[in-house]
Protein backbone atom coordinates (compact mmCIF):
# COMPACT_ATOMS: atom_id res chain seq x y z
CA UNK A 1 0.00 0.00 0.00
CA UNK A 2 2.79 2.41 0.97
CA UNK A 3 4.61 1.47 -2.25
CA UNK A 4 1.52 2.31 -4.31
CA UNK A 5 1.16 5.70 -2.62
CA UNK A 6 4.84 6.41 -3.25
CA UNK A 7 4.50 5.38 -6.88
CA UNK A 8 1.47 7.64 -7.21
CA UNK A 9 3.44 10.59 -5.81
CA UNK A 10 6.35 9.84 -8.13
CA UNK A 11 4.12 9.74 -11.19
CA UNK A 12 2.25 12.91 -10.21
CA UNK A 13 5.40 14.89 -9.47
CA UNK A 14 7.03 13.56 -12.63
CA UNK A 15 4.09 14.72 -14.69
CA UNK A 16 4.20 18.16 -13.09
CA UNK A 17 7.95 18.42 -13.54
CA UNK A 18 7.60 17.77 -17.24
CA UNK A 19 4.45 19.75 -17.98
CA UNK A 20 4.50 22.81 -15.73
CA UNK A 21 7.49 24.57 -17.28
CA UNK A 22 5.96 24.10 -20.71
CA UNK A 23 2.56 25.34 -19.59
CA UNK A 24 3.88 28.30 -17.67
CA UNK A 25 5.76 29.85 -20.61
CA UNK A 26 8.65 32.17 -19.95
CA UNK A 27 8.35 35.93 -19.87
CA UNK A 28 10.25 37.64 -22.63
CA UNK A 29 13.44 39.37 -21.74
CA UNK A 30 15.71 42.23 -22.75
CA UNK A 31 19.26 42.03 -21.50
CA UNK A 32 20.41 45.22 -19.77
CA UNK A 33 23.69 46.62 -21.05
CA UNK A 34 25.34 47.86 -17.89
CA UNK A 35 27.04 50.23 -18.03
CA UNK A 36 25.34 51.62 -21.14
CA UNK A 37 27.61 52.12 -24.13
CA UNK A 38 27.34 54.84 -26.78
CA UNK A 39 25.70 53.55 -29.95
CA UNK A 40 28.05 53.65 -32.95
CA UNK A 41 27.56 56.62 -35.26
CA UNK A 42 25.15 55.34 -37.87
CA UNK A 43 24.07 57.13 -41.03
CA UNK A 44 22.41 55.05 -43.72
CA UNK A 45 20.03 55.39 -46.68
CA UNK A 46 16.39 54.38 -46.63
CA UNK A 47 14.70 52.57 -49.51
CA UNK A 48 14.38 55.86 -51.44
CA UNK A 49 18.08 56.61 -51.11
CA UNK A 50 17.61 59.40 -48.57
CA UNK A 51 20.20 59.31 -45.78
CA UNK A 52 19.29 59.35 -42.10
CA UNK A 53 21.29 59.46 -38.90
CA UNK A 54 20.51 57.92 -35.52
CA UNK A 55 21.63 61.22 -34.00
CA UNK A 56 18.38 62.73 -35.28
CA UNK A 57 16.51 60.66 -32.70
CA UNK A 58 18.46 62.06 -29.74
CA UNK A 59 16.02 62.85 -26.92
CA UNK A 60 13.85 59.81 -27.72
CA UNK A 61 14.33 56.13 -26.91
CA UNK A 62 15.06 54.17 -30.10
CA UNK A 63 14.60 50.51 -30.95
CA UNK A 64 17.24 49.51 -33.53
CA UNK A 65 16.73 46.14 -35.20
CA UNK A 66 19.29 44.44 -37.48
CA UNK A 67 17.72 41.97 -39.86
CA UNK A 68 17.68 40.33 -43.29
CA UNK A 69 14.82 39.02 -45.40
CA UNK A 70 16.24 35.47 -45.60
CA UNK A 71 16.47 35.17 -41.81
CA UNK A 72 13.43 33.20 -40.53
CA UNK A 73 13.34 34.64 -36.98
CA UNK A 74 13.64 38.15 -38.50
CA UNK A 75 10.60 37.42 -40.64
CA UNK A 76 8.77 35.98 -37.66
CA UNK A 77 9.25 39.04 -35.46
CA UNK A 78 8.56 41.73 -38.10
CA UNK A 79 4.75 41.66 -37.81
CA UNK A 80 5.01 42.11 -34.03
CA UNK A 81 7.46 44.97 -34.53
CA UNK A 82 5.01 46.63 -36.86
CA UNK A 83 2.20 46.19 -34.32
CA UNK A 84 4.45 47.62 -31.62
CA UNK A 85 5.19 50.59 -33.88
CA UNK A 86 1.46 51.25 -34.14
CA UNK A 87 1.42 51.72 -30.36
CA UNK A 88 4.68 53.54 -29.67
CA UNK A 89 4.84 55.89 -32.65
CA UNK A 90 2.78 58.50 -30.83
CA UNK A 91 4.52 57.91 -27.51
CA UNK A 92 7.78 59.58 -28.47
CA UNK A 93 9.64 56.34 -29.19
CA UNK A 94 11.49 55.69 -32.46
CA UNK A 95 12.05 52.39 -34.23
CA UNK A 96 14.41 51.59 -37.11
CA UNK A 97 15.05 48.33 -38.93
CA UNK A 98 18.51 48.15 -40.51
CA UNK A 99 18.70 45.57 -43.27
CA UNK A 100 22.06 43.90 -43.62
CA UNK A 101 23.50 43.14 -47.04
CA UNK A 102 20.47 43.26 -49.33
CA UNK A 103 19.21 45.57 -52.07
CA UNK A 104 16.06 47.65 -52.51
CA UNK A 105 14.31 45.14 -54.75
CA UNK A 106 14.71 42.32 -52.27
CA UNK A 107 13.42 44.46 -49.41
CA UNK A 108 10.51 45.84 -51.46
CA UNK A 109 9.51 42.32 -52.33
CA UNK A 110 9.64 41.36 -48.65
CA UNK A 111 7.52 44.32 -47.54
CA UNK A 112 4.89 43.26 -50.05
CA UNK A 113 4.32 40.20 -47.88
CA UNK A 114 5.22 41.78 -44.53
CA UNK A 115 4.02 45.40 -44.42
CA UNK A 116 6.39 47.60 -42.42
CA UNK A 117 5.36 51.15 -41.51
CA UNK A 118 8.46 52.18 -39.57
CA UNK A 119 11.74 53.30 -41.19
CA UNK A 120 13.92 50.74 -42.94
CA UNK A 121 17.54 51.65 -43.58
CA UNK A 122 19.97 49.69 -45.69
CA UNK A 123 23.50 48.63 -44.80
CA UNK A 124 24.25 47.02 -48.14
CA UNK A 125 27.96 46.54 -47.64
CA UNK A 126 27.67 45.58 -43.98
CA UNK A 127 30.02 48.40 -43.03
CA UNK A 128 27.85 49.89 -40.29
CA UNK A 129 26.66 46.69 -38.65
CA UNK A 130 30.31 45.75 -38.13
CA UNK A 131 30.62 48.63 -35.66
CA UNK A 132 27.76 47.31 -33.52
CA UNK A 133 28.04 44.32 -31.15
CA UNK A 134 26.05 42.08 -33.47
CA UNK A 135 26.95 38.40 -33.90
CA UNK A 136 23.78 37.11 -35.53
CA UNK A 137 20.46 38.24 -37.01
CA UNK A 138 18.12 39.39 -35.70
CA UNK A 139 19.71 41.44 -32.97
CA UNK A 140 17.88 44.42 -31.50
CA UNK A 141 19.14 47.25 -29.33
CA UNK A 142 17.29 49.80 -27.27
CA UNK A 143 18.92 53.22 -27.03
CA UNK A 144 18.14 55.70 -24.31
CA UNK A 145 17.44 59.37 -24.93
CA UNK A 146 21.17 60.07 -24.94
CA UNK A 147 21.91 57.58 -27.71
CA UNK A 148 23.39 54.92 -25.44
CA UNK A 149 22.69 51.20 -25.77
CA UNK A 150 20.83 50.18 -22.63
CA UNK A 151 19.20 46.89 -23.68
CA UNK A 152 19.99 44.14 -26.16
CA UNK A 153 17.99 41.19 -27.51
CA UNK A 154 19.65 38.42 -29.48
CA UNK A 155 17.13 36.49 -31.53
CA UNK A 156 13.54 37.38 -32.22
CA UNK A 157 10.98 38.65 -29.74
CA UNK A 158 7.26 39.42 -29.76
CA UNK A 159 7.70 43.17 -29.73
CA UNK A 160 4.05 44.06 -29.15
CA UNK A 161 4.38 42.61 -25.66
CA UNK A 162 3.95 45.35 -23.05
CA UNK A 163 6.45 43.64 -20.76
CA UNK A 164 9.10 44.61 -23.33
CA UNK A 165 7.64 47.95 -24.43
CA UNK A 166 7.23 49.17 -20.85
CA UNK A 167 11.00 48.95 -20.43
CA UNK A 168 11.39 51.24 -23.43
CA UNK A 169 8.64 53.57 -22.23
CA UNK A 170 10.38 53.83 -18.87
CA UNK A 171 13.43 55.28 -20.61
CA UNK A 172 11.28 58.06 -22.00
CA UNK A 173 9.57 58.75 -18.72
CA UNK A 174 12.81 58.86 -16.78
CA UNK A 175 13.90 61.80 -18.91
CA UNK A 176 10.61 63.71 -18.94
CA UNK B 1 10.47 13.60 3.03
CA UNK B 2 8.61 11.02 1.00
CA UNK B 3 7.09 13.75 -1.15
CA UNK B 4 10.44 15.46 -1.65
CA UNK B 5 12.07 12.21 -2.75
CA UNK B 6 9.13 11.51 -4.98
CA UNK B 7 9.62 14.83 -6.73
CA UNK B 8 13.42 14.82 -6.95
CA UNK B 9 13.62 11.41 -8.56
CA UNK B 10 11.46 12.17 -11.60
CA UNK B 11 13.20 15.51 -12.07
CA UNK B 12 16.52 13.69 -12.24
CA UNK B 13 15.00 11.23 -14.68
CA UNK B 14 13.58 14.08 -16.75
CA UNK B 15 17.03 15.69 -16.90
CA UNK B 16 18.52 12.45 -18.18
CA UNK B 17 15.79 12.03 -20.76
CA UNK B 18 16.21 15.59 -22.04
CA UNK B 19 19.94 15.01 -22.59
CA UNK B 20 19.06 12.46 -25.27
CA UNK B 21 18.21 14.26 -28.47
CA UNK B 22 14.72 14.00 -29.85
CA UNK B 23 15.00 12.98 -33.45
CA UNK B 24 12.18 13.62 -35.86
CA UNK B 25 11.82 13.52 -39.61
CA UNK B 26 9.85 16.12 -41.53
CA UNK B 27 6.92 14.21 -43.09
CA UNK B 28 7.20 16.11 -46.38
CA UNK B 29 10.92 16.47 -46.97
CA UNK B 30 12.15 13.53 -44.91
CA UNK B 31 14.86 15.79 -43.50
CA UNK B 32 15.79 14.97 -39.90
CA UNK B 33 15.96 17.39 -36.97
CA UNK B 34 17.67 16.67 -33.64
CA UNK B 35 16.61 18.61 -30.54
CA UNK B 36 18.09 18.45 -27.10
CA UNK B 37 18.05 20.39 -23.86
CA UNK B 38 21.11 20.40 -21.65
CA UNK B 39 20.57 22.51 -18.56
CA UNK B 40 20.23 26.10 -19.86
CA UNK B 41 21.15 25.17 -23.44
CA UNK B 42 18.57 24.11 -25.98
CA UNK B 43 20.06 23.09 -29.29
CA UNK B 44 18.45 22.10 -32.55
CA UNK B 45 20.27 20.66 -35.53
CA UNK B 46 18.29 20.36 -38.75
CA UNK B 47 19.61 18.68 -41.89
CA UNK B 48 19.86 20.84 -44.99
CA UNK B 49 19.89 19.32 -48.44
CA UNK B 50 23.13 20.12 -50.25
CA UNK B 51 21.01 21.68 -52.99
CA UNK B 52 19.30 24.01 -50.48
CA UNK B 53 22.65 25.32 -49.34
CA UNK B 54 24.05 25.44 -52.86
CA UNK B 55 21.04 27.45 -54.06
CA UNK B 56 21.15 29.82 -51.09
CA UNK B 57 24.75 30.83 -51.66
CA UNK B 58 24.55 30.86 -55.47
CA UNK B 59 21.73 33.39 -55.12
CA UNK B 60 24.00 35.55 -52.97
CA UNK B 61 26.96 35.80 -55.28
CA UNK B 62 28.96 32.65 -54.58
CA UNK B 63 30.84 31.21 -57.56
CA UNK B 64 29.43 27.77 -58.39
CA UNK B 65 32.52 25.87 -57.25
CA UNK B 66 32.59 27.54 -53.84
CA UNK B 67 28.84 27.16 -53.31
CA UNK B 68 29.26 23.48 -54.10
CA UNK B 69 32.24 23.22 -51.77
CA UNK B 70 30.22 24.46 -48.80
CA UNK B 71 27.01 22.62 -49.77
CA UNK B 72 28.86 19.30 -49.58
CA UNK B 73 30.24 19.94 -46.09
CA UNK B 74 27.27 18.42 -44.25
CA UNK B 75 25.49 21.65 -43.45
CA UNK B 76 22.95 21.76 -40.64
CA UNK B 77 20.71 24.66 -39.68
CA UNK B 78 21.68 25.13 -36.06
CA UNK B 79 19.62 26.89 -33.42
CA UNK B 80 21.09 27.65 -30.01
CA UNK B 81 18.93 29.07 -27.24
CA UNK B 82 19.39 29.96 -23.59
CA UNK B 83 16.34 28.54 -21.83
CA UNK B 84 17.69 29.21 -18.35
CA UNK B 85 16.53 31.87 -15.92
CA UNK B 86 19.68 33.61 -14.87
CA UNK B 87 22.92 32.23 -16.26
CA UNK B 88 24.63 33.33 -19.44
CA UNK B 89 25.77 30.55 -21.74
CA UNK B 90 28.51 30.75 -24.34
CA UNK B 91 28.69 28.52 -27.38
CA UNK B 92 32.11 28.21 -28.97
CA UNK B 93 31.95 26.04 -32.06
CA UNK B 94 35.73 26.26 -32.44
CA UNK B 95 35.87 23.82 -29.52
CA UNK B 96 33.33 21.40 -30.99
CA UNK B 97 34.67 18.15 -32.40
CA UNK B 98 33.32 15.56 -34.78
CA UNK B 99 34.15 11.88 -34.57
CA UNK B 100 33.95 9.71 -37.64
CA UNK B 101 35.63 6.43 -38.51
CA UNK B 102 37.66 6.59 -35.29
CA UNK B 103 39.09 10.04 -36.00
CA UNK B 104 38.29 13.17 -34.04
CA UNK B 105 38.71 16.56 -35.64
CA UNK B 106 37.48 20.15 -35.36
CA UNK B 107 34.93 21.84 -37.59
CA UNK B 108 36.32 24.09 -40.32
CA UNK B 109 36.31 27.61 -38.90
CA UNK B 110 34.29 30.32 -40.65
CA UNK B 111 37.25 32.66 -40.70
CA UNK B 112 39.49 30.03 -42.30
CA UNK B 113 36.91 29.22 -44.97
CA UNK B 114 36.42 32.88 -45.79
CA UNK B 115 40.15 33.46 -46.02
CA UNK B 116 40.61 30.50 -48.37
CA UNK B 117 37.63 31.46 -50.51
CA UNK B 118 38.66 35.11 -50.69
CA UNK B 119 41.91 33.95 -52.23
CA UNK B 120 39.78 32.09 -54.79
CA UNK B 121 37.82 35.20 -55.72
CA UNK B 122 34.81 35.15 -53.39
CA UNK B 123 33.01 38.50 -53.94
CA UNK B 124 32.53 40.80 -50.96
CA UNK B 125 28.71 40.56 -51.05
CA UNK B 126 28.93 36.77 -51.00
CA UNK B 127 31.32 36.88 -48.06
CA UNK B 128 28.86 39.14 -46.24
CA UNK B 129 26.02 36.67 -46.86
CA UNK B 130 28.17 33.81 -45.57
CA UNK B 131 29.18 35.80 -42.51
CA UNK B 132 25.55 36.42 -41.48
CA UNK B 133 23.90 33.20 -42.62
CA UNK B 134 26.26 30.93 -40.73
CA UNK B 135 26.33 30.32 -37.00
CA UNK B 136 28.81 32.52 -35.10
CA UNK B 137 32.01 30.80 -34.05
CA UNK B 138 31.54 32.11 -30.54
CA UNK B 139 28.55 33.80 -28.96
CA UNK B 140 27.18 34.46 -25.49
CA UNK B 141 23.46 34.11 -24.86
CA UNK B 142 21.64 35.70 -21.96
CA UNK B 143 18.36 34.07 -20.79
CA UNK B 144 15.82 34.28 -23.61
CA UNK B 145 18.43 34.91 -26.32
CA UNK B 146 18.81 32.63 -29.29
CA UNK B 147 20.49 32.56 -32.64
CA UNK B 148 20.62 30.34 -35.61
CA UNK B 149 22.69 29.79 -38.65
CA UNK B 150 24.28 27.14 -40.79
CA UNK B 151 27.21 25.02 -39.67
CA UNK B 152 29.13 22.87 -42.13
CA UNK B 153 30.38 19.92 -40.09
CA UNK B 154 32.54 18.48 -42.84
CA UNK B 155 31.58 14.88 -43.67
CA UNK B 156 30.23 14.06 -47.12
CA UNK B 157 26.51 13.85 -47.96
CA UNK B 158 24.95 10.71 -46.49
CA UNK B 159 27.73 10.10 -43.96
CA UNK B 160 27.14 9.93 -40.22
CA UNK B 161 29.23 11.23 -37.34
CA UNK B 162 29.24 11.97 -33.61
CA UNK B 163 29.38 15.56 -32.44
CA UNK B 164 31.00 16.80 -29.24
CA UNK B 165 29.34 19.98 -27.99
CA UNK B 166 31.26 22.36 -25.79
CA UNK B 167 29.63 25.28 -24.03
CA UNK B 168 30.02 27.37 -20.93
CA UNK B 169 27.39 28.07 -18.30
CA UNK B 170 28.28 30.88 -15.96
CA UNK B 171 31.85 30.32 -17.08
CA UNK B 172 31.85 26.59 -16.32
CA UNK B 173 32.81 24.35 -19.22
CA UNK B 174 30.33 21.64 -20.20
CA UNK B 175 30.50 18.96 -22.86
CA UNK B 176 28.11 16.48 -24.40
CA UNK B 177 28.38 13.98 -27.26
CA UNK B 178 25.53 13.61 -29.74
CA UNK B 179 25.72 10.23 -31.43
CA UNK B 180 24.96 9.38 -35.01
CA UNK B 181 24.09 12.63 -36.69
CA UNK B 182 23.49 12.00 -40.36
CA UNK B 183 24.33 14.34 -43.23
CA UNK B 184 21.53 14.84 -45.75
CA UNK B 185 22.10 13.11 -49.04
CA UNK B 186 22.16 14.70 -52.49
CA UNK B 187 18.78 14.43 -54.19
Amino acid sequence: MRYRRWLHDVLLCGLLAVTLPALAGKPQSLTPVDPPIPAPKTRLPDLDGDFHSLDAYRGRPVIVNFWATWCPPCRAEMPSMNRAWGRIEKEGIAMVAINVGEDEDTIFSFTGDYPIDFPIWMDREGGKVAAWPVRGLPTTFVLDTEGRIVYRAIGGRKWDDDSLLDKVRALRKSHD
Amino acid sequence: MRLILSCVLPMCLAAVVQADPQREADPDSGLIRWRLSLSALRLELAQRLPDQTRGFFLARGFPAALADDYARRCVFQTIGRNIGDSMAITLDTRLWRIRRAGRIRPIAAKADLLQAWSAQGLPANAALAFRWATFPSEQTFQPGDYNWGMIGFGPKPGESFDLKLVWFEAGKRKTHWIRQLICAEER
